[in-house]
């Protein structure tokens, strides 16, 4: 048996299977690529990733709202594809020899500044689009499951830090019937206990 | 090549919603369709992104040029999206 110690989050007692969650590193550097191809073809995996997410969101919007609120996601998607975004991404990666990461973040910047320096509150929310769009792929790329955590059942959450998630969202019914249908698990566990030399400081009980 | 003129009508003018289901029409047809203002910018409005960027306003007049492939039932197919959501 392993007896392990860390700060409550939550009340009460709770028996189940124990879920490791560690934020990966999420900084971009400007630190040259080893392999300009092997970059572009991150950038494709993590294109096709966002894409089916989105299906799946859309998908769920008509269901539950109908057309209207799929149109969202359905034009998020096609962002996510757009022949002038990707190219950038792409020409990124050739001329400045940078990261899949890198990439991704000018063609974001560069295409939500174009739109926000348009008239009108319209295009302002276009922009913020390109902005969630180009977070989408950056998760992808990096290995972030949405939502935090990738879980088909309750568990108990071990975290070294637990503040940038938004509690609130876990216990609540949307959040809980998002991880069930599944975005698809990006966030491994590490194997028990090498990466905590020291107890995680919290822990957390999702119901 | 093929060519129509089309007064915008939609209140938003050309926003991502048309702007989508346009390109993914036009991703279906064997035709170049690009689309141009008054002030001599265009697109290709396969490209989302660069349709959006043009700023198409209600009551601009635009251009619709159709090239390569089928340009007559291909224009006709332009014409009726243009018609029915723009």
């Amino acid at each position: 048996m392993i007896l392990m110690q860390g700060k409550g989050v939550s009340k009460g007692a709770a028996n189940g299977p124990i879920y490791f969650f560690q934020r990966p590193n999420t900084t971009i550097t400007d630190a040259p690529a080893a392999d300009i191809e092997a970059e572009k073809g991150r950038i494709v995996a993590a294109q096709e990733k966002s894409i089916t997410q989105l299906n799946l969101l859309a998908d769920r919007a008509r269901e539950e709202a109908g057309d209207e609120s799929a149109m969202l996601f359905e034009t998020h998607a096609m962002f996510v594809e757009d022949d002038d975004y990707v190219e950038c991404m792409m020409n990124a990666l050739e001329e400045r020899h940078c990261t899949a990461e890198k990439a991704v973040e000018i063609a974001g910047e560069e295409f939500s500044t174009m739109l926000a320096a348009m008239d009108g509150s319209y295009m302002q929310a276009r922009a913020a689009d390109i902005k969630d769009v180009t977070r989408r792929i950056l998760n992808n790329l990096i290995g972030i499951a949405e939502g935090g955590i990738d879980s088909e059942e309750p568990v108990i959450l071990a975290a070294d830090d637990l503040a940038p998630l938004k509690h609130s969202s876990w216990t609540s019914p949307r959040f809980w019937a998002s991880s069930h249908r599944g975005a698809p698990a990006t966030a491994t566990p590490p194997s028990w206990p090498a990466p905590w030399a020291s107890p995680p400081s919290a822990a957390w009980v999702r119901r | 090549m093929k060519k129509f003129e089309y007064v915008i009508t939609d209140p938003v003018g050309i926003h991502a919603r048309p702007a989508g289901q346009l390109a993914k029409i036009a991703k279906g047809l064997d035709s170049t369709v690009t689309i141009g203002k008054a002030d001599g910018k265009s697109a290709v409005v396969t490209k989302l992104i660069a349709v959006m960027g043009l700023g198409i306003k209600q009551g601009d007049t635009v251009t619709v040029t159709v090239e390569g492939g089928a340009e007559e039932t291909n224009a006709a197919a332009m014409e009726q999206f243009f018609k029915n959501n723009l």
